[in-house]
């Protein structure tokens, strides 16, 4: 699969579905960036995101049964392919390249 | 927690449903946002998660339609589970898009085909927009009034005299109306006049209207500016008028000053309360300014019928019921008013009744018809022109089999071949819908301008939506008619595979040419009926040119002219000046004689009184016939060439004369006085038989109210006045002046006039031959319009029929060519082709005939000295029909027979 850049939204969309494990569906996702992202999320540009996300090979996913409180709706799960990880990697260590040594400014973990 | 459980909301659920209900993908999303609405409603209450509903679901609806639209497919693939390979969306409007790419360069290629089917087409589309336009503004449009299906006008009639069929409504009859009738919510008077306007030292003569005040609350209708005068106002005779807002546009620059001015309007000093909206044009469209006036029940005096009565009936009420309440109202009337026994014989003698009509067709009934047969007209027309395009796309379709052919073996099938064709049928009548409009736009203008006079709501009459929506599908339609029978033929599996198999262009099959030759029979059907109708209008034109009004029109000029009250205050001071004036217009160069009348022949409506004649022969029960009657000058019968039959022509001193002179019509002495002398009989309009009229003199009919109308019996009085009328004046008569050269005397008068010492408007300047012909542009406008309508019809019916033999020729060449190989006679060919060519058109003209035969009674109110059955002109219109179809038929025939046996058969 040929190296392909993500964007800002796209990183975090893939973190949240990586924090949910087994709970990555598109309410939880975006209840996940929500909260901890704390960004509002439009569910069209989320759900546009996570199409774009499946065609470049990021994630995919799988169908869950549908339960009552959906209306009798199926529920998408999601997963990040290893392509998807590696994809994050990159970005997560330019990131941590960059921001070592600069707790004291940011603030951070080890502080 | 909401026991109810609030749903989301629900057009958007639903729209969202329709979006994305198709996939899996799409249904998750749904779930989604469903689950996620119900936790906000358990957390946050039901507005907020409303709301937040309404938020979210609107842009995934945004972002799908999008996605759809741009053909990237979001959430639309029903794929399976985990990574499976997502086929790009199927993209309709994207293949749409292609198709036409491909069409408008496949169109491209062939310019002389896209451009004459462009043309052909925008011919026919123009044609329906502007007629469209026409009958759009002035029969579809609603009336500009407050809940127009409400408004009657009311009528009278009184079949037991000799009266019109319907006439106008007294002003008593309103009053009890109004008061008594349950189903009348409100209702008014109205009634035209010509009247003079002074603005300073400016005199201007307006269309005016006398109506009481309640019309304007009948109608619904209250002034742009400043406000409806009050009934107390009005009864005070502060005399308010209301003026129109091009007056206000015109005298007064748009000024709001005006309110509160005095002017002087119908010989009165009046004062200006308000400006009406540019879309009040009631009663005429040149209405200018309106008198308010209340009728005043004491001071009614019974009898005057020359008014016109707009109704609104309550809600709910249609016009038989209010008839039935108006019925006994009239009834009461002879009881009410029994102080006048003439009024209440008149009354119980003529059968008085009250007529109601929808306001609507009252006022635009009698365009009705014309107007909507100029619409079938450009309809026909339209369908032959599709006829024609269809023609040429057949011809193209012949063309191209082997490139569809082509196409079908590499897959496409067929719905995907008539894609082909429809893109480019559309963007064809895309091409002939744009240049139609343009078309119209241009023609609209000139359409209107040889309208007839007094057409009502011409002023309505634009392009507007409506006429953009017809116009539109018309266009589609056009496509439809010329585009999808080639493309369903063409594309037909069957013709494909004989395409694979021959590979030689030999004839095309039969069924192919008879699909053609029935458009061509089709065609000249329709042209055929456009040939007889217009034929039948042009002789009804023809007719109508050659009747003898009674007058010579040629070279006499006539006019009025409205001296001030002030300064010609008595009959007898009027009577001098015009006298006066009269004779200042006869020193005038190449004058030959000078005239006046009241009622000018065809332009104004005479009025009628019913007469007692003495020694007359009247009908039982008709001592008194309703007899129309004028006041001419002396001179006014030598001025118009009308023949004094018996006697003389009145002379100066008959005016004011002790005996009182008349003199009668023909027609009037024939009907009355049959068989004897009317000289020296007498006649009179008197109550009790006084104040007798001598009649000496008898003149020549003429036809007062139109050529079409057979002259009435009439009876002229001296300019000055009758006998026993010392307060008779006539204030504007029609002056006529006969000259050597009237249209170059214009000039002259005016600057006559404009030399007196009282400014006077001088109006209606026209020659009597402009009259003459005005009469009749009813007529000429329909021949025209029809007649330009058949040309068009014959010269695209004619172009079909050549077309297709051409066609037919060059594909039978090899035939022909083997034909004379084997030693077939060039005559013989010839004569083939010929007959193939007129054996179509003759079937057309067969067919036309009867649908004509059918139809032209249809035009029976415009026909006039003609049939619709008049042999004559279906004789002649076939024959035209088959000369022309012979031409077209004459060049393909020549080429057949040029075609070189040696070189067709080396071809085969």
């Amino acid at each position: 699969m040929s190296r392909q850049s993500l964007g800002e939204f796209e990183q975090l969309v893939l973190l949240a579905i990586l924090r949910l494990k087994d709970d990555a569906y598109g309410a939880g996702i975006a209840q996940e960036l929500e909260t901890q992202a704390n960004r509002r999320v439009s569910r069209g540009a989320l759900y546009s995101s996570l199409d774009r996300l499946e065609k470049k090979g990021f994630l995919r996913w799988e169908v869950a049964p549908a339960t009552s409180e959906r209306g009798g709706q199926p529920k998408r799960c999601f997963e990040v392919t290893p392509t998807g990880i590696e994809a994050l990697k990159e970005p997560h260590q330019a990131w941590l390249n960059l921001t070592s040594g600069l707790e004291d400014i940011l603030g951070g973990p080890s502080s | 927690m909401n026991a109810s459980r609030p749903s989301p909301p629900r057009w958007l659920h639903a729209a969202l449903k329709k979006l994305l209900a198709d996939s899996l993908v799409g249904r998750s999303i749904l779930g989604d946002l469903q689950e996620e609405y119900q936790r906000r409603l358990s957390a946050e209450g039901a507005f907020a998660a409303r709301a937040w509903y309404r938020r979210e679901a609107a842009g995934v609806l945004l972002r799908g339609l999008a996605g759809r639209l741009s053909d990237r497919g979001y959430w639309r693939d029903s794929q399976g589970p985990p990574g499976g390979v997502r086929k790009q969306g199927d993209g309709r409007m994207k293949q749409c898009m292609e198709e036409f790419k491909l069409a408008v360069r496949s169109l491209l290629r062939s310019p002389g085909f896209a451009l004459a089917a462009v043309l052909t087409l925008s011919l026919g589309i123009g044609a329906n927009a502007a007629v469209f336009s026409v009958v759009n503004g002035v029969l579809l449009d609603p009336l500009p009034f407050q809940d127009p299906d409400r408004l009657v006008i009311i009528q009278s009639s009184a079949p037991g005299v000799n009266a019109p069929p319907e006439f106008g409504v007294a002003p008593e009859f309103c009053f009890h109306y109004r008061n008594d009738a349950e189903a009348l919510e409100d209702a008014g008077l109205y009634d035209n006049i010509g009247a003079t306007l002074r603005v300073g030292d400016r005199a201007e003569r307006l269309r005016m209207a006398q109506v009481t005040l309640s019309l304007f609350s009948t109608l619904g209708v209250s002034p742009a500016l400043g406000r409806l005068p009050s009934a107390e106002e009005v009864k005070q005779g502060v005399d308010p008028i209301l003026i129109s807002h091009a007056l206000w546009t015109r005298q007064f620059g748009n000024d709001p000053e005006v309110l509160g001015r005095t002017v002087e309007a119908a010989d009165r000093p009046r004062v200006i309360v308000g400006v009406m909206g540019p879309e009040f044009t009631f009663p005429e469209d040149e209405t200018q300014v309106w008198l308010p006036y209340v009728i005043d029940p004491d001071q009614l005096q019974p009898g005057n019928f020359s008014r016109s009565m707009v109704g609104r009936v309550k809600e709910g009420v249609e016009p038989p019921e209010l008839l039935a309440q108006l019925v006994p109202i009239a009834n009461r009337m002879p009881e009410i008013y029994s102080s006048a026994p003439r009024y209440v014989d008149f009354l119980t003698r003529g059968r008085y009744r009250p007529v109601v009509h929808p306001l609507k067709e009252f006022l635009v009934g009698d365009l009705r018809r014309p107007l909507w047969i100029l619409l079938a007209t450009v309809l026909v027309v339209w369908m032959i022109a599709c006829a024609n395009v269809a023609n040429l796309f057949f011809v193209r379709a012949e063309g191209r089999q082997h490139e569809m052919a082509v196409r079908s073996a590499l897959g496409a099938g067929r719905v995907r071949l008539i894609r082909v064709f429809s893109a480019e049928a559309l963007l064809l009548s895309l091409g002939g819908g744009i240049a139609g409009s343009l078309l119209a736009w241009g023609a609209v203008p000139a359409l209107l301008a040889s309208a007839p006079p007094n057409t009502p709501r011409l002023n309505n009459v634009h392009l507007d939506a409506a006429v953009l929506a017809f116009t539109a599908a018309v266009t589609v339609a056009s496509a439809l008619l010329f585009g999808l029978v080639p493309a369903l033929r063409y594309s037909s599996a069957g013709i494909l595979r004989q395409l694979h198999c021959s590979g030689r262009k030999t004839t095309a099959g039969r069924q192919r040419q008879w699909g053609r030759a029935a458009l061509v029979v089709a065609q000249s059907a329709m042209a055929m009926v456009l040939l007889v109708s217009s034929g039948l209008l042009l002789e009804s034109f023809r007719q109508l040119a050659g009747v003898d009004p009674g007058y010579d029109p040629e070279d006499v000029l006539t006019f009025q002219i409205a001296p001030p009250n002030e300064a010609y205050p008595t009959p007898t001071s009027l009577a001098a000046f015009h006298r006066s004036f009269m004779e200042k217009i006869s020193g005038l160069p190449g004058v030959e004689s000078v005239g006046a009348i009241r009622n000018l022949p065809i332009d104004e409506g005479v009025a009628g009184r019913f007469w007692l004649l003495e020694g007359a022969v009247t009908p039982a029960g008709q001592e008194r016939p309703l007899i129309y009657y004028n006041f001419a000058s002396p001179d006014y019968f030598r001025s118009m060439g009308i023949e004094v039959l018996s006697g003389r022509a009145f002379q100066e001193r008959d005016e004011h004369d002790e005996i009182g002179q008349a003199i009668v019509s023909r027609s009037m002495a024939e009907t009355f006085w049959p068989g004897q002398d009317p000289l020296g009989k007498r006649l009179s309009f008197g109550n009790d038989g006084a104040d007798w009229q001598t009649v000496v003199g008898v003149v020549e009919d003429v036809r007062d109210a139109g050529l079409r109308e057979e002259p009435k019996a009439m009876i002229y009085l001296p300019f000055m006045g009758p006998k026993g009328d010392d307060d008779w004046a006539i204030r504007s008569p029609a002056y006529t002046v006969k000259a050597s050269q009237a249209s170059s005397l214009a000039p002259l008068i005016r600057d006559q006039i404009r030399s007196m010492d009282t400014v006077m408007p001088l109006y209606r300047m026209q020659t009597m031959e402009e009259v003459v012909s005005r009469s009749i542009v009813r007529l000429s406008f329909t021949m025209m319009a029809l007649g330009i309508s058949a040309l068009m019809a014959l010269a695209l019916g004619t172009i079909g029929l050549y077309g297709v033999l051409s066609y037919v020729v060059t594909r039978r060449t090899n035939e022909i060519g083997i034909r004379l190989a084997l030693g077939a006679r060039l005559g013989q060919v010839r004569q083939m082709v010929v007959m193939q060519g007129t054996s179509m058109a003759l079937a057309g003209i067969i067919l036309g005939l009867v649908a004509a035969g059918a139809l032209t009674s249809l035009l029976h109110d415009l026909l006039y000295g003609t049939q619709p059955w008049d042999p004559l002109i279906f004789s002649l219109t076939t024959a035209v029909m088959l000369l022309v179809s012979l031409l077209a038929c004459f060049i393909p025939a020549h080429r057949a027979c040029r075609v070189d046996p040696a070189q067709s058969l080396r071809l085969e």
